[in-house]
């Protein structure tokens, strides 16, 4: 699909209101957003493809171990025996092209550890106080114009994060359905249930489990497939797709 | 609840399904017994609460769960029982029908849908004699175990009520296939009908047979011999026709064959453009310039009081000596007249209405875009003593009808007091504005001309006779037009149409 008719299909159909809040945060000019809500909905793919990423976009996946390497960057052994700096996904979407700023996307947020999380809080702080020293050269680093930050977590609520942290991106959007653009890839029969089943809770089965489910089910059918996809709620999925096609050709 | 170790639960699913008249959205997940009444859902609320083990049954009562959260309606709820076609407890019955049809249809075996206590429930209602019961739950289970089961009970007490309702099954299983076997049925459908608004479409489906159980539950069986000697004693009264009170509420006698009918003789109404609904109401103005003497039910009367003696006979005449003259304060009137083609009215007959009733207020209605809502549908062509100057003066009419029930209503809504005369001028034949002509829309003509007392007449030569009696206050005997006396003798006579509404508003 080309860019020219992919916008025309964002632009004539309607899109939720979850993902048409994000469309117009982006589209003017907004440049730090968290997008939080069930997993499996489209938020890190939204983060790395929506608005201006023509600079490119560097994706940090936070967990309790990671260390400030991938934030800032880190001496590494180079393959003639000495050292050299790495710079990290954050400083490389501060300098972007190297004119301008690119795209930073920082995945479970809520699950960095301190020290990363501190320095997160430093590289994502306002255009105007945000820098970083280079400890090998004593270069300063400063964010580039049109360096954009987008945040992905799955709590529920939003003020479960820090409060410094919601302070620096004062937007926050709960992503509770899958993007349409994402949809298609899906079964027309599906596409409904997936957006229902994105945000069910207990109950819930993601996207990418109803893709799978889709792929197998051409060759299975839907009872193996749903056997093997589904576990022990196959009888109970089973049964309302049954009942759910009733009445389906009126 | 205490549930045994190792049990594998099983949740009922109803985010799998969606519907068309509503979005998707987070449902709650309930558990339960596996009990008559316990399990249900709430499509409003987004909330099902079924059984969670492994028997069939168990199975079967999260199934007949789940296809009410797909086909039974959610926010228009309401709006379905205030339409006042049939009554809720004959809707809530009839859906179960649907929904255990549905489930049949998708290869469930609803053979297996029972609790073990209908026999119980059929005896109960067989020895206290609720009639009105017995039909309900008949036809809540139909097609299902618990069906025959009921009718085992009800057998043990009442012969002839278990063969009725045997009959009324296979009437209602008979309907139901009938209809589910159309190529374009809606009988499930989800989609908001165009038309009324009201969503989902397959729910007409069971107000339609609603409407068909609200009549059935007020035509108990009666052996033969019974129900002759209950002819013979009410004989009297079946003579006395259909009279509508100058003055007064109308008489509540009935048309004679709906005492002799049985459960076989009555039938649903025809399903028949079941999609169609009624126009809304343009007004258009025409200028009243000409001032009529009198008023409609107005009259003078002697009286041996006043201060201008115009009956001076009456000295030798009267013991009482009433030579004076009292003027009786009108009851005002409202004349409605179906302007559409099929009245083949002349501007002649029209002008002939408004003489005979001089002060009256008078409406005419029809329909001339089809419905597109361009052209008024309806004018006043008198009021307060005024009316048109001349033929000239009148509105076009001469189309469709379109919009008879909103006319309807709001020239009750125009009436002072209850004794408010009110002559609708009618052939019978009313339709929506596309033409869409059913049962269920006329029955809600019939049904509103019952219940507020309307006077219906068929030409312009009844509604002239009717207008004068109604001046020299004597009774208007009520003639149907051919159109809605089929209909009324299809659905058991006025006296049953009444008996269902009297019911239904003391419920409400």
């Amino acid at each position: 699909m080309t860019t020219t008719t992919k916008n025309k299909l964002v632009n004539t159909e309607k899109l939720p209101d979850c993902w048409q809040t994000l469309e117009d945060c982006l589209n003017a000019g907004v440049t730090r957003v968290i997008l939080f809500g069930p997993p499996g909905t489209g938020k890190t793919y939204a983060g790395i493809k929506h608005g201006d990423v023509s600079r490119g976009a560097h994706r940090l996946i936070c967990t309790e171990d990671m260390t400030n390497l991938d934030v800032t960057g880190a001496f590494m052994p180079s393959h003639d025996g000495k050292f050299m700096w790495v710079a990290g996904s954050a400083l490389k979407a501060w300098h972007g092209d190297g004119t301008q700023g690119a795209r930073l996307v920082v995945d479970e947020i809520d699950k960095a550890g301190g020290d990363v999380f501190a320095t997160l809080l430093a590289m994502l702080d306002s255009e105007e106080s945000a820098s970083w020293q280079n400890p090998d050269t004593g270069e300063t680093h400063t964010p580039k114009e049109g360096f954009s930050a987008v945040m992905t977590t799955n709590i529920e609520d939003v003020n479960e994060l820090p409060e410094a942290l919601k302070d620096r991106f004062p937007i926050a959007i709960r992503i509770n359905q899958p993007h349409p653009d994402a949809l298609k890839r899906l079964s027309h029969d599906l596409r409904a249930v997936a957006i229902a089943l994105a945000d069910a809770g207990d109950q819930r089965i993601s996207l990418r489990t109803f893709m799978e489910f889709d792929k197998l089910r051409a060759t299975l059918g839907d009872e193996k497939a749903s056997k093997y996809i589904f576990g022990r709620r196959a009888e109970g999925i089973l049964d309302a797709m049954k009942i759910n096609a009733v009445g389906s050709s009126t | 609840m205490t549930k045994p170790k190792n049990r594998e639960t099983k949740f009922p699913e109803p985010h799998f399904i969606s519907r068309n008249d509503r979005p998707v959205g987070r449902w709650t997940v309930e558990e339960c017994a596996p009990k008559r009444g316990v399990a249900h859902s709430n499509n409003v609320e987004r909330r099902i609460v079924a059984p969670t083990g492994n028997s069939k049954l168990e199975r079967l009562i999260r199934a007949h769960e789940l296809m009410h959260t797909k086909i039974s309606p959610a926010d228009d709820y309401e709006k379905w029982i205030k339409r006042g076609i049939a009554s809720h407890q004959s809707m809530v019955a009839v859906e179960e029908l649907r929904v255990n049809y549905g489930l049949k249809l998708q290869g469930f075996d609803v053979a297996e849908l029972l609790d073990g206590n209908e026999d119980a429930d059929g005896e109960y209602v067989a020895i206290h004699n609720q009639w009105d019961s017995a039909v309900i739950f008949a036809v809540a289970t139909a097609g299902t175990g618990g069906a025959k089961r009921f009718l085992v009970g009800v057998r043990r007490h009442n012969k002839l009520w278990a063969d009725s309702l045997a009959t009324i099954q296979k009437r209602f299983l008979k309907e139901i296939k009938k209809d589910t076997s159309r190529a374009s049925n809606g009988v499930y459908s989800t989609r908001v009908e165009n038309e009324s608004g009201l969503a989902p479409r397959g729910f007409q489906w069971t107000e339609r047979m609603a409407e068909y159980l609200d009549r059935l539950c007020k035509n108990e069986p009666k052996p033969i011999e019974a129900k002759t000697a209950k002819k013979d004693t009410e004989g009297e009264a079946d003579e006395e026709g259909d009279v509508v009170s100058s003055v007064g509420p109308q008489s509540e006698s009935s048309t004679p064959e709906e005492e002799v009918e049985d459960i076989t003789r009555l039938s649903p109404l025809s399903s028949k453009g079941d999609n169609e609904d009624w126009g809304k109401l343009i007004w258009g103005k025409v200028p009243l310039t000409k001032t009529v003497q009198g008023n409609l039910g107005r009259k003078r009367i002697s009286s041996n009081l006043g201060r201008n003696p115009r009956r001076i006979h009456r000295l030798y005449t009267d013991p009482q000596r009433r030579i004076f003259d009292r003027v009786k304060r009108a009851q005002g009137g409202i004349v409605l007249v179906d302007g559409s083609g099929s009245m083949q009215l002349t501007h002649a007959n029209i002008i002939q209405i408004l003489e005979s009733a001089p002060g009256a207020l008078v409406a005419i209605y029809s329909d001339m875009d089809r419905g597109r809502g361009k052209l008024p549908n309806i004018h006043i062509v008198a009021k307060d003593g005024k009316t048109v100057a001349n033929e000239k003066g009148l509105p076009e009419v001469g189309a469709g009808n379109g919009v008879d029930y909103p006319a309807l209503k709001w020239a009750v809504g125009q009436r002072k007091n209850h004794r408010t005369p009110l002559i609708w001028v009618t052939d019978g034949g009313v339709c929506t504005p596309t033409g869409g002509l059913n049962d269920r829309l006329t029955m809600s003509c019939i049904k509103e001309s019952i219940d507020s007392k309307v006077l219906v007449v068929e030409d312009v030569e009844e509604a002239v006779n009717a207008l004068k009696k109604l001046h020299m206050r004597q009774e208007v005997t009520r003639n149907w037009p051919v159109y809605f006396s089929q209909l009324i003798r299809k659905v058991g006579g006025v006296q049953k149409i009444q008996k269902i509404q009297t019911a239904r508003s003391e419920s409400n």
